[in-house]
């Protein structure tokens, strides 16, 4: 556990340093921008505690500098093509999944289910890869690595930036105001 | 939870950014790292990978300054951690040198006494409890950083077990540093593959630390010349490495260790010793032993069979993770001026300021788990029985400026947008402890 509370505080303290330094040049206009903003420092400040030794780190970085270049002209598909894109085809694979459950398997059949199997494992895979952030250049095995290991600091993550809100939410202390 | 065990064995930096690289040469040297050090540190590591962090992740390296600055000139790599290296080994040698180092020293170690470990005051947050870190490996730590460098073959100090070995490992761990770097298989990206695998024993052997630690400790005190990861979680999972090699050996007839570059693998009793089934049975094993792992990993997949299903699950566990980030960040946006109004205090003390900063959201953690009012998850349930020794340790000494905050958020904070975080709030915790009532 200890590490999982030093890598916390890493990222705690990195999104600090970063949404300050963003808050500098605060005057957004929108919401929006200030939402993808945020969500930038937070990827990271995520990226910059893990550190370079994970394929999945480097990747993120990478994509953030050259969304960060994207948004200085008005292009935005860099923040938001995150999610879309993602969710509709695990969306497409989850309704191909439903019809094909109902198959008999019968010895002849049994190739047919197998070569089945093979085919639904592959399309989640390419979902997998379209998630984890430079997903695209690993093999198999690597890529099963990287997602462990990239679910683990986006739980990190998310901890944190609860801690973090929480933290800015508290009702004020009566003992601050002592001082 | 069962993530918790998981935790990427000391590959991040916060200064710890280091301990990958640093292979067995060492245990993870530096002892408290400065944390804006790690930052610029990874700034300027990620540097020669050729991205660059967003313009204002530049001033990243800004609180480091005096204490990296001097050799972090071109961003280069090794120079970066070895100033990592060197610093804290000097700030926590005596706290002197400069302001900043002394001042962010000084935070770690109260950071480390928010710890609830029973360790040393400054070292505890970052060494095992097992090993005293010696100082002096900055030349070794150096000659780790090079070996990283990519594209480059990792160099011997390193800590990796190869991909595959269970068996490896464990004897890497006795023989030291020396059996790591030949462990990897050729043609592998180094350091990805390495870290990854040597994390991937790690933690499958981690998911029995929890119930024995004791063991691990004794175990992990032994074997602790060899890669340190400076995790706790390391060192009981290299302990462990030892048992999964046992079983390892059963089912799959001895690996040697490996010596060259090649991982040597024998075909097991009547099956096909073609070089071809013997390489595919080797991948799928590793797949099998990963997907193992993230079966554990991803709540409430103990019962589901199948590689489809299992990746299913893991697919959406790791969309609704990143999309809890959207959610938060979203938060994070709606309350952001009292972050913004750091900025009239950015001339001055940067890193004190910081630390105030991070007391606050330390010390505000406590108070609000103090009130209660919140079901707190389990990691913050760990560091909130902390936070009250440490708010005391504080003593808000420091706090004028960040009254001044406290007042920004309240009268910003205030009115609709707190109502409406606090529903927001309790949505994000229901799923939150939904998530954990799953396992």
């Amino acid at each position: 556990m200890q590490g999982s509370k030093q890598f916390k505080r890493a990222i705690l303290k990195n999104l600090v340093l970063g949404l300050r330094k963003r808050g500098v040049a605060s005057r957004d206009m929108s919401f929006h921008e200030r939402k993808s903003a945020v969500r930038h420092a937070a990827d990271a400040a995520l990226a910059a505690a893990r550190g370079t030794a994970p394929c999945w780190s480097r990747s993120l970085a990478a994509e953030l500098s050259r969304g960060q270049d994207a948004q200085l002209r008005p292009a935005t598909s860099a923040s938001e093509e995150y999610t879309p894109r993602k969710m509709t085809m695990c969306k497409r694979i989850s309704r191909r999944r439903r019809s094909i459950r109902a198959r008999p398997k019968s010895k002849a059949t049994a190739k047919a289910a197998d070569v089945l199997a093979r085919v639904m494992v592959r399309r989640r895979t390419r979902a997998l890869r379209d998630i984890v952030p430079g997903g695209r250049g690993m093999d198999e095995c690597t890529l099963l690595g990287e997602t462990l290991d990239y679910a683990v600091s986006l739980k990190a993550q998310v901890d944190t930036m609860q801690l973090l809100l929480r933290a800015l939410q508290a009702p004020k202390n009566p003992m601050l105001m002592q001082q | 939870m069962a993530d918790e065990h998981f935790f990427p064995a000391g590959d991040f930096a916060s200064g710890l950014g280091a301990a990958p690289f640093f292979g067995s040469s060492g245990p993870y040297a530096p002892a408290p790292p400065p944390m804006p050090l790690d930052v610029a540190a990874c700034a300027a590591a990620m540097a020669p990978f050729g991205m660059m962090l967003p313009p204002w992740a530049a001033e990243l390296h800004l609180p480091a300054d005096s204490a990296a600055a001097t050799t972090t000139t071109a961003g280069h790599f090794d120079s970066a951690l070895s100033s990592l290296v060197s610093s804290p080994a000097h700030a926590s040698g005596g706290g002197a040198g400069s302001d900043d180092v002394a001042a962010i020293g000084d935070l770690i170690g109260r950071l480390g006494s928010i710890c609830n470990t029973a360790a040393s005051a400054s070292n505890s947050c970052y060494s095992t409890p097992l090993s005293s870190p010696p100082r002096g490996t900055s030349a070794a730590a150096a000659m780790a950083f090079r070996g990283y460098h990519p594209g480059v073959q990792l160099a011997p100090p390193l800590e990796t077990t190869g991909r595959l070995s269970r068996v490896a490992s464990s004897k890497s761990l006795g023989a030291g540093a020396a059996a790591s770097a030949p462990a990897l298989e050729n043609g592998e990206a180094p350091e990805t593959t390495s870290a990854k695998a040597a994390g991937a024993p790690a933690k499958g052997a981690a998911r029995k630390r929890k119930g024995k630690a004791s063991s691990s400790a004794a175990t992990a005190a032994a074997t602790n010349g060899s890669p340190k990861r400076t995790k706790v979680i390391a060192g009981d999972g290299e302990g462990k490495c030892g048992e999964d090699a046992a079983a390892g050996d059963a089912s799959e007839e001895k690996k040697p260790e490996p010596v060259k570059d090649y991982i040597h693998v024998r075909a097991r009793r009547g099956q096909a010793t073609d070089s071809h089934s013997l390489a595919e049975r080797v991948r799928r094993e590793k797949i099998s032993e990963r997907m193992k792992l993230l079966q554990s990993l991803v709540p409430g997949c103990n019962k589901i069979t199948g590689k489809a299903l299992m990746l299913d699950e893991i697919i959406n566990y790791v969309q609704s993770l990143q999309r809890q980030v959207e959610f938060l960040s979203m938060k994070l946006a709606t309350m952001n001026p009292e972050l913004e109004v750091d900025a009239q205090y950015l001339p001055s003390d940067k890193d004190t300021m910081m630390h105030h900063v991070d007391a606050a959201a330390f010390s505000y953690g406590g108070d609000v788990f103090a009130g209660g009012a919140l079901p707190p998850t389990t990691m913050e349930s760990c560091t909130s029985t902390a936070f009250h020794p440490g708010t005391s340790a504080f003593g808000w000494a420091h706090d004028h400026d960040l009254q001044s905050i406290v007042n920004h958020d309240m009268t910003n904070g205030h009115g609709q947008q707190s109502h409406h975080h606090h529903g927001g709030q309790q949505q994000q915790q229901a799923t939150v402890s939904h998530m954990k009532v799953e396992q």
